[in-house]
């Protein structure tokens, strides 16, 4: 009888272990269960949630009235978003992609992009000439300040005030660069700390971490996105060649994309 | 030779639990260092100047390929020193890094071979056989398995040496050949030995009912005294730990708790309780020699 309470009581410890580490591991529906799964079902829902959680956190926040702003223009850019087109199938296969119609995406996972937009093209297939071409760049993290208090103590001093990392300036590249040549050069220069990662499934760079602010580091779903022209791109940043002129911003989001107006989720 | 190992089991086995659990999770440099220093010098008492010197020539490259591949793979830190080709940066902090987790696995390798001298199997049993019966005696078995496996080995060698078939002559193929008439035999070996301790355990009523064991082990004062200190010494480590003086941060930038007094004290307090199995021994040293000239 004695034996048999003792195994209850271990199975028990083992759920309860169990569930904890599921909920604190980030498996848990949102961040840390702070706010809601509901998010991905559309605009209006997630406008009413990003209040609420916004208020939860406002003691903790940094700058009230600055995120306030900020969450109503994220709610403007995400209508606009939502607005933007879908991939459009007969746009990409005009324009040289190489999509599989079983699956309906090409040779390295990436989904037809919508109409207007760049096809991506594989680094290894792009041709760079001596020919200088002008960019600009920028790169921010300015969702951080209004989650602090998700943010690991020892990186708080590497978080600018304002969020900018680099400022918004014009950056010369040569004709037939990626965006992810762009920031490697750009970053170097500038002595930012910078770090990626090769995927082969995706032939692209991912970027763990600028300025030591690296991926997870801001809950859960955080990460660097990179926006070209204002569209965040379906594809990785070392598949997009740039245009002449064309404005590269890399951003830091806290809860994949959506706090930024670019979910690809 | 080896004061230590005459203390009872229970404090043999808190000391090196408290020491080994210590220098898993303190990464402060000052921590790395007492440990390595403490650890190495015990090494030395207990087992003389040739096995550290084994010991050592394994550990150094270690440490320096630990460092070397922490920083290939890992590029997290403020100090950018230089570039790989591929374009990620090579930081100081992760080399750092890189040589503290190194040394730590050398602290605890060190440690665990001080563990293994003193803490025999019997003790192991003694200590453990009540609350767990059947995965003490397991252990004890698998411990002891290893050098009788050894042992044989060299035994079977030797027999096909003198057969003609020597492993450490002719060209590849034949010595891969006599290799596997020596494992074949080896497994035949074990797998009988298997067999026939299965059996005499039964006959000898094994799971019948419950096992008593024999042990000589008893707690006088000398083991209270040893036992206290173990414990308010640790008690004294973790509350410091828990304060948090003796923080140390390698990411983003390389940062230690400020040194102030309890600091000091905590790092005075872990460099006592590496350093007791030594100083018990030099203590015992002394009092022989001190008996010895009153004759």
């Amino acid at each position: 009888m004695g034996k048999n309470r003792n195994r209850v009581f271990l199975g028990i410890i083992i759920i309860a272990v169990l569930a904890a580490a599921y909920w604190w591991g980030g498996n848990a529906p949102g961040l840390k269960g702070k706010s809601s799964i509901e998010l991905n079902e559309g605009s209006a829902v997630s406008v009413e949630l990003d209040e609420e959680s916004e208020s939860q956190f406002a003691d903790i926040s940094t700058e009230n009235t600055e995120s306030g702003e900020k969450s109503e223009e994220t709610d403007e850019a995400e209508k606009i978003d939502d607005t933007s087109e879908k991939g459009s199938m007969e746009y990409s296969l005009e324009n040289g992609m190489d999509i599989d119609p079983s699956t309906g995406v090409d040779e390295y996972k990436t989904e037809p992009v919508p109409e207007g937009k760049p096809v991506p093209v594989d680094e290894q297939e792009a041709e760079i000439t001596e020919k200088e071409l002008t960019c600009t760049l920028s790169v921010r993290c300015d969702t951080i300040l209004s989650n602090m208090d998700w943010l690991d103590e020892e990186k708080w001093e590497l978080v600018p005030e304002d969020g900018v990392i680099f400022a918004k300036q014009s950056v010369v590249f040569y004709e037939g660069e990626s965006v992810f040549n762009v920031l490697l050069r750009e970053m170097k220069k500038n002595k930012i700390h910078m770090e990626f990662e090769n995927t082969p499934m995706y032939n692209s760079a991912y970027i763990r971490g600028i300025g030591n602010l690296y991926e997870f580091d801001c809950g859960e779903g955080s990460g660097w996105m990179y926006k070209v022209n204002g569209w965040f791109p379906n594809y990785g940043c070392s598949r997009y060649q740039l245009e002449d002129g064309d404005e590269i911003e890399w951003v830091y989001t806290c809860d994949l994309g959506r706090d930024i107006g670019g979910s690809n989720y | 030779m080896n004061e230590f190992k005459t203390y009872h089991p229970l404090v043999n086995f808190i000391y090196f639990l408290s020491v080994i659990g210590f220098s898993m999770f303190f990464m402060h440099p000052v921590c790395l260092g007492i440990s390595f220093l403490c650890s190495a010098l015990y090494c030395f008492v207990l087992k003389g100047a040739k096995s550290l010197k084994t010991s050592i020539f394994c550990i150094v490259p270690m440490i320096l390929t630990a460092a070397f591949i922490n920083a290939a793979f890992n590029h997290e830190g403020v100090t950018v020193l230089r570039y790989f080709p591929n374009g990620n940066p090579l930081t100081l902090e992760s080399v750092l890094y890189g040589f503290g987790a190194a040394v730590m696995i050398a602290d605890v390798i060190l440690w665990f071979s001080c563990f293994n001298e003193v803490m025999t199997s019997d003790k192991f049993v003694y200590l453990f056989g009540r609350i767990m019966p059947s995965l003490s005696l397991i252990l004890s078995m698998t411990l002891r398995f290893v050098p009788r496996f050894k042992q044989q080995l060299k035994a079977v060698a030797q027999a096909q040496r003198g057969m003609g078939k020597d492993i450490s002559k002719g060209n590849i193929i034949s010595r891969a050949k006599s290799g596997l008439t020596i494992l074949s035999a080896m497994v035949t070996w074990a797998l009988e030995g298997s067999l026939d301790t299965a059996d005499s355990m039964k006959a000898r009523g094994y799971g019948t009912g419950r096992r008593t064991a024999f042990s000589i082990f008893s707690f006088d004062k000398r083991d209270g005294l040893a036992l206290g200190t173990v414990i308010i010494l640790s008690v004294y480590i973790m509350a410091g730990k828990a304060g948090g003086c003796i923080n140390f941060r390698y990411f983003p930038s390389v940062k230690g708790a400020a040194a102030s007094v309890w600091s000091i004290s905590v790092f005075a307090a872990y460099f006592l309780l590496c350093l007791m199995p030594v100083l018990i021994e030099l203590w015992e040293v002394r009092k022989w020699n001190a008996l010895k000239s009153k004759i």
